[in-house]
């Protein structure tokens, strides 16, 4: 069953590498929107890249592309990877190490008959645009991580493409400079009327960045949804891993964080300012039925929204005034009567709270 | 004295005799070479006619040899290092067969192949009149035959060690086979090949046996550097030992060309 979305990808394929590695995937993107192909190392996500860039051959399958069949093995239907327009920025960023950054973007212009000249000066546009036209004369070993990522962007937005294809983009940026690229790469994202495909083992980039997100472990899909459906409803371990995870935007100064609509939160490192992003285990946070005192400097009343039965554990969701989940033991729930509707007191440790600069 | 990690390196006792007399195997005939040397008539030795003469014709059948070894080493090369095809094992074996066999032996097989009497040649000879034996094409043909090899071993190796993801990745920006083997794929290896065509010159330039078996030793016509120092033993020492010395002088600067390729990297 595959349905044609005009502008949009729909694949639905299956690959068979000569390790006897088998991808098998079914993922559609609607124009204007992001899809995330979350997974682990090893889940099949680079296998995915080169699939559906055309460099390796899919065993069976359909995959169309603003309305063009780009594979169909059934009818032997086989676009090379030169006439997909498929916009890639690669894993390694894998800019040409003997081309300036001028010719790199160059390179990827389809020049419609205009010939170099007119491919140059259209690369220049994008750098341009990209604030990077100080970059032009320079070597790819010349370039920082982020200015690199930010140059395999342009280069691939230049080529025109119908679908704009992330490899896990901020793998290889350090942590420092991964907020700033992340921020840079969702604006251009956004402005990106096509569909767009980000593939990334990094729950919140995906949480971040997309739309929907597909769930690829060991080769297959695990589970597809919003970002807000695979949070509340993990169906498997990996996934509920990664959905737990509680993130929480906010402002931080002084060792403190003003969260928007929700308390301030504590946090130990009294360095950093400006928005951040905090992660926060759902086994980090704690509940009691009384006040704690101690070393938990987050706490706050706050009423039970859901339970959700893993077998050794569950999972308690809290309303206002800010929404986490809680990760507890079966046991620990008897214990302390832990039923949608009630009223508990939510604790955190600030050493518990993870921050990021957003 | 350290070894490469960084302890000391007791050689075997038994080594340094056979290690030192190595060492004179290659500085004597050198040292021999240059004690020879008329150094104060060298000037005029070098511009005699059979001097420059040799001086020509190797430069010509050298330089000639290259540039085939680069036109057809190179597509060889790369059909070696990516396509699978049945017999290709078969097929480099015999490209590469030129760099072991004794080059007389060369020599005569083209004698066979591209001779007045020869499987090709004397189909050619008769429908235009042309022979390569015994000629300046004949010479070049001959180090062509014993070059390329060098240039597809080299050449193979670099494309076999290339980042085919590069490749790949100029596809997927919309660029065509050839667009992305002459871009991407050729500037990638541009310091193999130049390795590789500065050896496969080399060879050429000093080739010898094939040479004077199927292009003959005419002085002015196709008696090259090696030829004529060969020549020039017989008669006129002088001569020898200042062409050689000419010899000597260009593969010292090709070994200094390469020498970031191999004595750095080992």
């Amino acid at each position: 069953m595959v349905a044609i979305v005009v502008g949009g990808l729909d694949a639905r394929f299956v690959v068979v590498q000569s390790s006897g590695f088998r991808l098998a995937l079914e993922v559609h993107v609607a124009s204007g929107t992001t899809v995330a192909l979350l997974g682990p190392n090893g889940a099949g996500k680079s296998t995915a890249v080169w699939a559906l860039s055309g460099v390796i051959p899919v065993a069976e399958g359909v995959v169309s592309l603003a309305g063009r069949v780009l594979d169909d093995v059934a009818a032997g239907v086989r676009v090379v990877p030169e006439e997909r327009r498929i916009g890639v920025v690669f894993q390694d960023v894998l800019l040409f190490p003997h081309l300036n950054v001028l010719e790199n973007v160059a390179f990827g212009v389809r020049r419609n008959g205009a010939g170099h000249r007119g491919a140059v000066e259209a690369a220049r546009g994008w750098l341009d645009h990209f604030g990077l036209g100080g970059l032009s004369g320079l070597r790819p070993s010349q370039l920082s991580g982020g200015q690199a990522q930010q140059v395999g962007l342009a280069r691939a937005l230049a080529s025109e493409p119908d679908l704009l294809l992330l490899d896990e983009p901020l793998s290889a940026l350090d942590v420092g400079t991964r907020a700033q690229v992340r921020r840079i790469l969702g604006e251009h994202l956004r402005s990106f009327p096509g569909p767009r495909l980000l593939i990334t083992h990094d729950p919140a980039e995906a949480f971040l960045l997309a739309d929907l997100v597909v769930v690829i472990e060991d080769g297959r899909v695990t589970q597809t949804g919003t970002p807000d459906e695979i949070r509340r409803h993990p169906m498997t371990g990996y996934a509920a891993d990664l959905a737990g995870v509680n993130l929480v935007t906010g402002t931080a100064g002084a060792g403190v964080v003003r969260v928007s609509d929700g308390p301030d939160l504590t946090i130990l490192d009294t360095s950093v300012s400006g928005p951040v992003l905090l992660t926060i285990h759902p086994r980090a946070i704690s509940i009691h039925p009384r006040p704690p005192e101690g070393s938990p400097r987050n706490t706050w009343l706050s009423t039970i929204t859901s339970v959700e039965d893993l077998g050794d554990s569950c999972r308690i969701q809290f309303g206002a005034p800010l929404v986490v989940t809680s990760e507890v033991s079966s046991a620990s729930r008897l214990e302390l009567g832990l039923e949608a509707g009630r009223e508990f007191w939510v604790a955190i440790k600030a050493a518990e709270v993870v921050v990021r600069p957003a | 004295m350290t070894g490469r990690r960084g302890f000391p390196s007791r050689p075997p006792l038994a080594l340094v005799p056979f290690a030192l007399v190595g060492m004179a195997l290659f500085l004597i005939p050198l040292v021999g070479l240059l004690s020879r040397t008329p150094w104060s008539r060298l000037g005029s030795l070098l511009s005699g006619p059979i001097v420059t003469e040799a001086l020509r014709l190797s430069l010509i059948s050298s330089v000639g040899a290259a540039a085939i070894a680069v036109v057809l080493g190179v597509p060889l090369a790369w059909f070696l290092a990516r396509m699978e095809f049945p017999g290709r094992s078969l097929v480099r074996g015999l490209v590469t067969l030129p760099m072991v066999l004794p080059p007389v032996v060369g020599g005569a097989a083209l004698l066979y192949a591209f001779g007045r009497r020869g499987l090709v040649g004397e189909a050619v000879y008769e429908a235009t009149g042309f022979l390569l034996p015994f000629s300046l094409w004949g010479v070049v043909l001959a180090n062509a035959f014993l070059a390329t090899p060098f240039l597809v071993v080299t050449v193979e190796g670099a494309l076999r060690n290339l980042d085919t993801r590069y490749e790949s990745a100029a596809a997927v920006l919309g660029a065509g086979r050839w667009r992305v083997f002459r871009r991407i794929t050729l500037p990638m290896i541009g310091p193999s090949l130049a390795a590789g065509t500065l050896l496969a010159w080399a060879r050429a330039l000093g080739e010898f046996g094939a040479t004077i078996t199927f292009a003959g030793n005419l002085q002015g016509r196709t008696q090259t550097m090696p030829l004529a120092v060969f020549v020039a033993l017989e008669q006129d020492r002088d001569t020898a030992v200042a062409l050689s010395l000419v010899l000597v002088a260009v593969s010292l600067a090709v070994l200094v060309a390469l020498r970031n390729r191999w004595w750095r990297s080992w």
